[in-house]
């Protein structure tokens, strides 16, 4: 166990380190949010409601979307592949410690600090919404969004490792995950809201784990569900997060014999 | 004139040295372009979406967003296949690890070399879709196309293209004193992505800055509007300026990054 | 002989921040930061006439590289003057950068997918290589390398020796007056060091090209250098040829006796300081002076087959002017 600590405390240092780096990607996120308010307002200039929001709630679920982002965004994909492909996870699996506990303590060292960095801004962004559009977060919603966040981090960072995985059979996992941060972007809640989607496509798209990663925290956070609703959706995920967590484990056996056989 | 002929010379070579290589590994190609048409779908997704709650946005309608984003798409796919894809993306790379060193000592315009050495072939496809989005856009939504406006399109599109080179290629020479920002590309990136919108959507001052500071307007906005009709007086005068102003900048500022790695590194 | 390199009193000093270990010192760095400066370079001076061989050799961060990059125009220098064929190199103009080579020993310039003389064609167009001079240079060292077959074919399928050949060629394309080389033999296996550093005494006999050498392999300098100059922490300790070199800083000869019976170390101490004794064959510092009087007691009380009086090794005057840093053999 004080293994891992070891791990989490240079990780951490190591992210602080890179604190330039993670500034830099704050202001790529920034950028995107700040074309989004203007796209929006245009848009509200002609319309006073779009599919059941107007400008503040609209506003509202765009400052929320990154914030939700730093908990539940995960980027193994971006690594890991590399990692397999070039062997490197060969000395690690000799090594007494669990991999994916690893890597996963890790992820999280990294997030905490990239928190500390963008909270003051985050903090600014919330009280400016609130000062300007009387729309504030709620303790409770806080709280409770606070705990979905947390699940959807492991039913992401499951799905991210099922994907990593494939790099023991695939050359290139690049494209696949490429593809999943497109599904990601437009299914996920961060293009926009979902409950925008005509009928039949909200039925898919409600149906499938994509949802968790950005509309359904945001959702909570906002107060939009009733208890039993936040209920019927934390069921949900745990199911997804088994499904993930079944899966990863699985590629991760099947592929780790395919790895040996060949004397990587 | 012999030195640009030499530099045509060399890019040629160029050319034809990275069609070689890109349909030498056809696998990846092929991932690619599933990736390119990924995009594409989600594009014209988000576009029916949004226009399926709306009628209009900031004075367009679905059709004339739909020649919009279709430009858009040949715009950035331009844009990043000339010079960022393997060029400007990899230049904090090369600065940390001093690749860069190699390319200093070629007598050789070291802006032209860190730019557009490896041109990026694959994306050519998701050209053609903006092609055929824009067309799609004409034909459903009726609206009217008229062959001169080709010219001032063209002269107006291309100076949005030497603007867009010019502020990517002065956010990543950033990276030069940033070290350890190597998202630097992707933040030129996202800026490019900007130009998505239309020029309307900006109100007050902020017209002024997406106009003079960070010209958006000239790289997709107004050539479209150019060829849906529109077109200002000022618009071609302005935008000459712009490419050539911008231009001028980002050379001056690559060669006082120069200054400063050539008394730094170690 | 028309000077090719001028140094005057050429300096280089970085400015870096001090930082102190832990996950404290990285947050501490954030409010206050201390900077130090290292002179990396202090007020070297020498002159290198056209054709010259020269090595350049000290202990890691000594200031070659250092020195190199401002012979090269990759360094801004912080004071004194330099200047290589008439250039400020500095100013990196395109008639000093066609005229000058620069090979660093891991990096390479080939495009990787495709034939190595694809590069060459390229580099011909960049150095503004003529087609008449081109073919012949060509011809020339691929003759001398031995890659005239080879060069046609994609840099991925050459094996490492090949390719350090090719990655030659398309530096000496444009037949560069001055050539800087760092590190060039680096990686390569005991064959092909020897070849790379047959080539390049070749091809400075052939074309009279002024070649700068630095390397942590004394072989490269002892094979190619007529003249080596040390430089240590910034600041140059030795200038001139190597036999110079031995003779002022070795005051010692090295007996290298083979008995015909064993012969333990012990009784051999007092003849003089024992560094090899494998029991047959034994290695023992002489002072200069006292090498005929102990040679000869070395024959009179020892039972000797064969005897071999040497001066001693490059790399062990070398070694022993560093003290403890070592220097790879």
């Amino acid at each position: 166990m004080k293994k891992y600590w070891v791990f989490f405390k240079s990780e951490l240092q190591r992210s602080f380190e890179y604190r330039g780096m993670l500034a830099t990607w704050f202001l790529v996120e920034l950028m995107g949010l700040v074309t989004v308010i203007f796209v929006w307002l245009a848009v509200y200039r002609d319309n006073l409601n779009v599919g059941g929001y107007d400008f503040k709630q609209m506003i509202f679920y765009y400052v929320l979307v990154p914030i939700v982002g730093v908990f539940t965004n995960v980027y193994i994909s971006e690594s890991l592949p590399k990692k397999i492909k070039d062997g490197v996870i060969s000395a690690e699996l000799i090594k007494p410690y669990n991999l994916k506990v690893k890597i996963l303590v890790g992820n999280i060292a990294w997030r905490m600090v990239k928190l500390f960095i963008y909270m003051p801004i985050f903090v600014a962004m919330l009280a400016v919404v609130g000062y300007f559009f009387g729309i504030s977060l709620s303790f409770g919603n806080a709280m409770i969004g606070f705990l979905v966040c947390f699940l959807v981090y492991f039913l992401h960072a499951f799905m991210d490792l099922s994907i990593s995985y494939m790099a023991f059979w695939m050359d290139d996992v690049w494209a696949l995950s490429h593809l999943k941060f497109i599904v990601l972007f437009m299914f996920g809640g961060m293009s926009f809201p979902l409950d925008l989607l005509p009928e039949n496509l909200w039925k898919i798209f409600n149906f499938l784990p994509f949802k968790f990663i950005y509309f359904v925290p945001v959702s909570v956070l906002r107060g939009r569900l009733s208890s039993f609703e936040i209920g019927f959706q934390v069921v949900q995920l745990l199911a997804w997060i088994g499904f993930f967590h079944f899966l990863s484990e699985i590629l991760f056996k099947l592929g780790l014999k395919k790895y040996e056989a060949y004397g990587n | 004139m012999k030195k640009i002929k030499r530099y045509l010379k060399i890019y040629w070579k160029l050319i034809k040295f990275s069609a070689t290589l890109e349909t030498t590994y056809r696998m990846s190609f092929l991932l690619e372009i599933i990736v390119e048409v990924g995009y594409f779908v989600v594009t014209v997704m988000g576009m029916k979406v949004l226009f399926w709650n709306i009628k209009t946005m900031a004075g367009w309608n679905l059709y004339e967003i739909m020649v919009l984003y279709g430009l858009n798409m040949i715009f950035a796919e331009i844009v990043l296949g000339v010079a960022f894809i393997f060029n400007l993306r990899g230049l904090p790379e090369k600065i940390a690890n001093g690749e860069l060193d190699l390319i200093l000592i070629k007598p050789l315009n070291s802006q032209f070399m860190v730019s557009l050495w490896r041109p990026y072939f694959a994306l050519i496809p998701s050209m053609l879709a903006g092609v055929i989005m824009m067309v799609f856009g004409f034909k459903l939504g009726n609206l009217v196309f008229n062959w001169l406006s080709l010219f001032p399109f063209m002269i107006i599109f291309g100076c949005g293209l030497v603007v867009a080179y010019s502020v990517g290629m002065m956010v990543v020479t950033l990276s030069m004193w940033l070290v350890q920002a190597t998202p630097l590309p992707m933040l030129a990136q996202k800026f490019l992505f900007m130009a998505k919108e239309p020029f309307s959507i900006y109100g007050g001052a902020w017209r002024f800055v997406f106009l003079v500071i960070l010209p958006l307007a000239f790289m997709v906005s107004f050539p479209t509007q150019v060829l849906l009709g529109e077109l200002v007086w000022w618009w071609i005068p302005m935008g000459l300026v712009m490419a050539v102003v911008f231009l001028k900048m980002s050379n001056v500022f690559w060669n006082f990054a120069l200054k400063s790695y050539s008394s730094a590194s170690s | 002989m028309k000077k090719v390199i001028e140094l005057k009193k050429l300096s280089k000093n970085f400015r870096i921040h001090k930082r102190e270990q832990g996950l404290i010192g990285s947050v501490k760095a954030l409010f206050k930061r201390e900077y130090k400066t290292i002179e990396a370079v202090k007020k070297v001076s020498f002159d290198i006439e056209e054709g010259e061989l020269v090595g350049f050799i000290g202990p890691n961060g000594a200031g070659k590289t250092t020195t190199l990059k401002m012979l090269s125009g990759l360094l801004y220098p912080s004071s004194g003057n330099c200047q290589v064929l008439g250039f400020r190199p500095v100013e990196r103009k395109y008639e000093f950068l066609k005229q000058i080579s620069l090979v660093m020993g891991q990096k390479n310039q080939l495009w990787w997918d495709l034939p190595a003389i694809e590069t060459f064609v390229l580099n011909k167009e960049i150095y503004e290589v003529s087609d008449e001079d081109y073919k012949e240079i060509l011809n020339e060292l691929a003759e001398m390398l031995d890659v005239k077959e080879v060069m046609h074919q994609q840099v991925r399928k050459m094996s490492l020796g090949q390719r350090m050949k090719c990655e030659l060629i398309a530096s000496l394309i444009h037949k560069p007056k001055v050539l800087f080389l760092d590190e060039p033999t680096i990686g390569l296996d005991v064959v092909m060091q020897k070849k790379v550093r047959e080539f390049i005494l070749e091809y400075n006999r052939k074309y009279k090209a002024t070649v700068i050498l630095t390397s942590h392999y004394m072989d490269d300098v002892k094979e190619i250098c007529k003249r080596i100059i040390i430089i240590d922490k910034g600041v140059i300790v030795f200038d001139g040829s190597i036999e110079k070199l031995i003779k002022k800083y070795a005051n010692y000869k090295v007996l290298i006796p083979i008995f015909n019976g064993k012969v333990d170390s012990e009784r051999l101490t007092k003849i003089g300081e024992v560094i090899e004794n494998n029991g047959i064959r034994a290695v023992i510092k002489v002072g200069r002076k006292e090498v005929p009087k102990k040679a000869s007691e070395l024959l009179h009380e020892f039972d000797v087959d064969d005897l071999d009086i040497n001066e001693p090794r490059l790399e062990d005057v070398v070694r022993e002017m560093f003290g403890k840093v070592t220097i790879r053999e």
